[in-house]
């Protein structure tokens, strides 16, 4: 309260000395029984419902016009007319529409104006005890119709208004309201007096000015990190120009707000196809999605080796030297030829070892065989001699069908063992012929490499010793020479045919 | 201009529960215009007659009175032949805390109860003082020549 004259008298006598003097001769009187209902207040942060604006010089104003006891109309419609023009000339930030607030739930009755017929906001009462938000009641003052001065709910004229009770503002100040972010994604709810230091201070979706100071637009309160996120990019995601910020909505919208705004750059400078990089080879900028296949096929500076290489070709280089190198390597012409010997090779290689292993199988199987059948003969003579020994007692016709299961076992035993030896015996052969398959396809491969070495020599020989006609038909004769002194392949045939390999 | 907080819950309301006899149903790309019918309120010369009206909020609504017009054509002393009316509450007797829903049932009441002595159509007026019973006549004919349901 004290807090509250001081205030006033800081109001009178530094800002507006005749007009504080003009309320005064105009009859007004302080009714300081009402007047705790904002000063009192202040201590809650309670400041923003009853003002919607900063502390300073329109909250001087507001409370003034609170607490000033009984008004007379015009003084009124002077007092809201001057705040409303401060709070303009200031500029002030406020996010908070009040009156496009949504309710938790249905407010009392009571509680409702009825010219808006939203619950009341900064109530004032008439002197007919009605009570109607201030600024609805000074637009009903101002309409200029006729019964602009009459009370909208009973008609009789309105003579003077006084501020409602502290009860009233204190049940107006409990109701529920829905963030009015809740369209964004804010699910929270408030008390109507902290909603706007919610939205102001706390509200991750409160759309706040961009921090970089050249840029005019807003971002909201969650990404905010100190950059501006208002540059265009391209995602891969959805093909279009986007703004940074919208990233992170754009590609994951169900993302969590608590996700940090890393992802999302790393996304862009790690992940994102689109984004461009530069091939470390030939300088060339490519997107992330189309480098691995620039390095594969186009890239001409990447080093390569030859295609030979798998036969000695110790060529390596950048691809464009290297396919240079490559029409004329024979090394790499024979590559090809190489590869699928080696390919062939490889696959008999496993498919003998794949028999090795039945074989092996076999063999196993045929020694349990054999050791149960020993076992079985010991034991039928253990038998025989036992019933000998006892005198007996084991009827003939025991004895007869033991000897019979005996004949059939040791049938059954041989017939196994010859199956047995016989698939042993084609199994070796197979393997053995397999063998001297591969050896034979081995030495005729040697021979003709051994051809093409004596050829490369040649060739290189001739190179060295010049290009005149002579030589040239000297080393013609000299390849004869070779062709006749070596192994049974002649160069001719080399050159009409490949060898059969 | 956004729609007033105001106006979208008076349209809800008017949607939610109608008033018995009364249906007010906005216009689409016009919100604050309303395709308006009234029944007539029983033992009147209006019984068993559906009139047609038409309402528009103004920008300063609740303010100003919204502006309602007949469009259905009536017979009565306070309705002129253009389907103006002559009622305080639409004129100098309005309030911001009346409402659609309660201007609309004013209308109705107007006409169950004509009144002669404050005319705006004169000559219906005139008749209706000199030879009520045949201007409730005439206005029951229009009724079913006009209003019929």
């Amino acid at each position: 309260m004290s807090e509250y004259d001081d205030d006033r008298e800081l109001y009178y006598l530094g800002n507006e000395p005749d007009y504080a003097a003009s309320v005064l001769a105009s009859g007004f009187r302080a009714a300081p029984e009402l007047d705790f209902a904002v000063g009192d207040l202040d201590d809650f942060n309670f400041e923003p419902f009853v003002t919607a604006a900063p502390r300073g010089q329109t909250s001087r104003t507001a409370s003034l016009l609170q607490s000033s006891g009984l008004l007379q109309v015009d003084e009124f419609q002077r007092l809201v007319e001057l705040k409303r023009d401060e709070s303009s000339e200031s500029g002030t930030y406020s996010p908070v529409g009040l009156r496009s607030l949504e309710y938790v739930t249905t407010p009392n009755e009571n509680l409702i104006c009825a010219i808006c017929t939203s619950p009341f906001i900064k109530p004032v009462e008439l002197n007919c005890q009605h009570i109607f938000c201030e600024e609805c009641l000074y637009d009903h003052l101002k309409s200029g119709i006729q019964s602009a001065s009459l009370c909208p709910k009973c008609r009789d004229p309105i003579e003077s208004l006084c501020p409602t009770s502290r009860l009233l503002t204190q049940l107006l100040d409990e109701l529920e309201v829905v963030c009015p972010n809740e369209p964004c994604g804010c699910k929270t709810l408030h008390k109507r007096y902290t909603i706007h230091d919610h939205v102001s201070s706390y509200c991750d979706f409160e759309n706040v000015p961009c921090p970089a100071a050249d840029c005019e637009r807003f971002i909201p309160r969650r990404l905010l990190n100190g950059e501006c996120l208002h540059s265009q990019l391209e995602c891969d995601e959805c093909e279009d120009l986007m703004m940074e910020m919208e990233l992170e909505v754009r590609v994951l919208p169900t993302i969590s707000y608590s996700i940090s705004l890393t992802r999302q750059q790393d996304h862009i400078k790690n992940k994102c196809p689109s984004g461009l990089l530069c091939c470390k080879h030939c300088a060339l900028n490519l997107r992330r999605g189309d480098l691995a296949e620039h390095h594969a096929r186009d890239c001409e500076k990447i080093p390569i080796s030859c295609r030979g290489r798998i036969i000695g070709c110790p060529i390596t280089g950048p691809r464009q030297f290297v396919n240079e190198h490559m029409k004329t390597c024979p090394i790499a012409l024979m590559a090809p030829h190489i590869q699928e010997q080696n390919e062939r090779q490889s696959k008999l290689q496993a498919e003998t070892s794949q028999i090795r292993s039945q074989l092996i199988d076999l063999e196993t199987k045929f020694d349990e065989l054999e050791a149960s059948f020993k076992q079985l003969s010991t034991s039928i003579k253990r038998e025989r001699r036992q019933s000998l020994a006892t005198g007996g007692t084991v009827s003939a016709s025991r004895v007869e069908e033991l000897t019979g299961r005996l004949d059939e076992l040791a049938l059954d035993h041989n017939s196994r063992i010859d199956n047995a030896t016989s698939e042993n015996a084609r199994m070796h052969m197979n393997f053995v012929n397999e063998s001297l398959r591969n050896q034979q396809q081995f030495h005729t491969f040697n021979a003709t490499l051994t051809v093409m070495r004596n050829q490369l020599n040649m060739l290189s020989s001739l190179r060295a010793t010049g290009n005149n006609a002579n030589n040239t038909t000297n080393a013609a004769n000299a390849v004869n020479a070779a062709n006749s002194g070596s192994s049974g392949i002649g160069l001719d045939s080399v050159r009409r045919e490949p060898p059969k390999l | 201009m956004a729609l007033p907080k105001r106006i979208i819950k008076e349209t809800e309301r008017l949607m939610a529960e109608p008033v018995p006899g009364i249906s007010a149903v906005p216009h689409e790309d016009n919100l604050r215009y309303f395709d308006v019918t009234i029944d007539g309120p029983s033992q009147s010369p209006y019984e068993q007659g559906t009139f047609k009206l038409e309402l528009f909020l103004p920008d300063d609504y609740p303010m100003t009175p919204p502006k309602v017009r007949f469009l259905t054509k009536i017979y009565h002393p306070n309705i002129d032949k253009l389907g103006r009316i002559c009622l305080d509450v639409l004129k100098s007797n309005w309030s911001p805390a009346l409402q659609i829903r309660t201007i609309l049932l004013s209308i109705q009441a107007l006409l169950g109860a004509p009144n002669p002595d404050d005319p705006l159509a004169n000559d219906v007026a005139k008749r209706w003082k000199e030879d009520q019973n045949a201007a409730i006549q005439t206005a029951r004919d229009w009724t079913t020549q006009y209003a019929k349901k």
